[in-house]
């Protein structure tokens, strides 16, 4: 059965959100903007989200001064804290 | 746009440049008929194309200014809003001020403000004529209650260049404030290789953008003893009714002016592919041009540095026995030339060169200029000093 769990990069500034999606297509990494989920925050901006195999390098390739707050996977109503 | 507009030779830069590059135009309007939403505060494709060109206008802008994490350069409406945001989201009872005799009015009036209301104590440093001032004294009127030191990059009247680097290395750690209105888009600028605190620019001049934009780099050593002069919606930590801390949002309350910043954006991308090098050459030649045909009009004061290295492409002259206003509107309606008469909101400015308070006339070229347009105000201008010898 296919993983349904999706990787969410969660950012304070949209300002990071931008750049990191410009870092990780410029390194050919597939990664997405997307509404932040509801599990993560009540925030109404946006995050990342990344195949939940690339999370460990997308982690890396962010500067360590970005807003991330943290790379959750989402499973369903659940989300956990896989990097921060 | 009323034809005589259309043709008219516009030499009032140092206020507003026109034209703008086509892609300027292009930019705005693709902006306003495909993706004008609201950056930052949604992620539907729409918005997200939004906030792209936000963050794209904000990296050319740190490419062009010398500045590595875009972050610290906020966006904002003109030179005159970061101006404020510092003088008075910095400044506070007690605290000196030293600044010079050629700041605009968008530093004066603030400071002003904060000498009535704010309990600030300013130093005021004279230039000399041509618009000159040192490091030495700047560093001369520098107390031990000095917390902030503002400069204008370069004269809004005779374009005068100010030494900021030198400046900024004689007050060692206390902030620099540069006002590069008239120089962003046309001098090499680097804040972070010349250690510059805090540098405000606006979009509508040598930028080349449009109108109600501009930014503002502040250097994270000083970003966080600015207070927000205004709170609100960031897009991002929304559920807090505190004002995020972090850059630059801290800075950036409210829906910013995206179709504006589309604009700059494309006008900081034709600054960089065609170089601020290049349109200082392309200036200079001008300037050299204009400055040999100006000093060949008897009874034709410019007031400048003779070197055009010297000072931006911006100029101010006055012909014996005419004031700036019959020169300019006769400039206007009989050969159909755009300059700017009067102080140019610089009244001190114009005490330093001795010009007030009549003020002058005043030639601001730009990186779209022609030869041509140089070489009409100058027979122009030897005309109309002419009839005014003879007459």
């Amino acid at each position: 059965m296919a993983d349904k769990s999706r990787c969410i990069m969660l950012f304070d500034s949209v300002h990071d959100v931008m750049r990191t999606e410009k870092l990780l297509k410029d390194r050919g990494m597939w990664c997405d903007l997307v509404p932040t989920p509801r599990q993560l925050s009540s925030e109404c901006g946006m995050s990342v989200e990344v195949h939940c195999r690339d999370a460990k390098s997308a982690r890396e390739f962010v500067s360590a001064d970005s807003s991330l707050t943290g790379v959750y996977r989402i499973d369903g109503e659940q989300a956990e804290v896989i990097l921060s | 746009m009323p034809d005589n507009q259309r043709s008219a030779i516009y030499l009032d830069n140092a206020a507003t440049s026109w034209p703008k590059p086509d892609c300027v135009a292009s930019a705005v309007r693709n902006h306003v008929l495909n993706y004008s939403a609201n950056p930052g505060r949604a992620a539907h494709r729409m918005a997200a194309n939004a906030s792209r060109v936000v963050f794209d206008t904000r990296e050319a802008l740190g490419r062009l200014l010398g500045v590595s994490d875009s972050r610290n350069i906020i966006l904002n409406a003109n030179a005159t809003m970061g101006l404020n945001l510092v003088i008075h989201g910095l400044l506070k009872p007690g605290d000196h001020v030293v600044t010079t005799s050629m700041e605009h009015n968008s530093v004066m009036r603030p400071l002003r403000w904060q000498t009535e209301h704010g309990g600030v104590s300013v130093t005021m440093v004279k230039s000399d004529r041509l618009g000159r001032t040192t490091p030495e004294q700047v560093k001369a009127a520098v107390t031990d209650r000095t917390k902030l030191v503002i400069v204008n990059n370069a004269s809004n009247v005779i374009g005068t260049i100010a030494p900021i680097a030198g400046i900024k290395s004689a007050i060692g750690e206390i902030p620099l404030l540069v006002d590069a209105a008239q120089t962003a888009g046309v001098l090499s600028i680097n804040v972070e290789e010349d250690a510059i605190d805090m540098l405000a620019c606006t979009g509508h001049k040598g930028l080349l953008g449009p109108q109600g934009t501009g930014c503002i780099y502040i250097s994270p050593s000083v970003s966080e003893r600015i207070k927000p002069l205004m709170q609100g919606g960031t897009g991002s930590n929304s559920e807090s009714d505190e004002i995020p801390s972090g850059m630059p949002d801290r800075f950036e309350s409210g829906t910013l002016n995206g179709t504006g910043i589309a604009g700059l954006g494309a006008a900081v991308s034709y600054i960089l592919d065609r170089g601020v090098d290049a349109i200082r050459e392309h200036e200079l030649a001008l300037a050299d041009r204009l400055l040999a045909g100006l000093g060949g009009i008897p009874g034709l004061t410019e007031y400048g540095p003779e070197d055009p290295r010297e000072r931006t492409g911006t100029f101010s002259v006055n012909i014996e026995g005419l004031t700036p206003s019959e020169i300019g509107f006769e400039l206007d309606r009989k050969y159909n030339i755009a300059v700017r008469i009067g102080l140019h909101c610089a009244p001190e400015a114009h005490r330093s060169i001795g010009t007030f308070p009549q003020g002058t006339v005043r030639i601001g070229l730009s990186a779209l200029t022609s030869m041509d347009e140089v070489d009409a105000v100058v027979i122009a201008l030897g005309e109309i000093a002419g009839r005014k010898t003879s007459g």
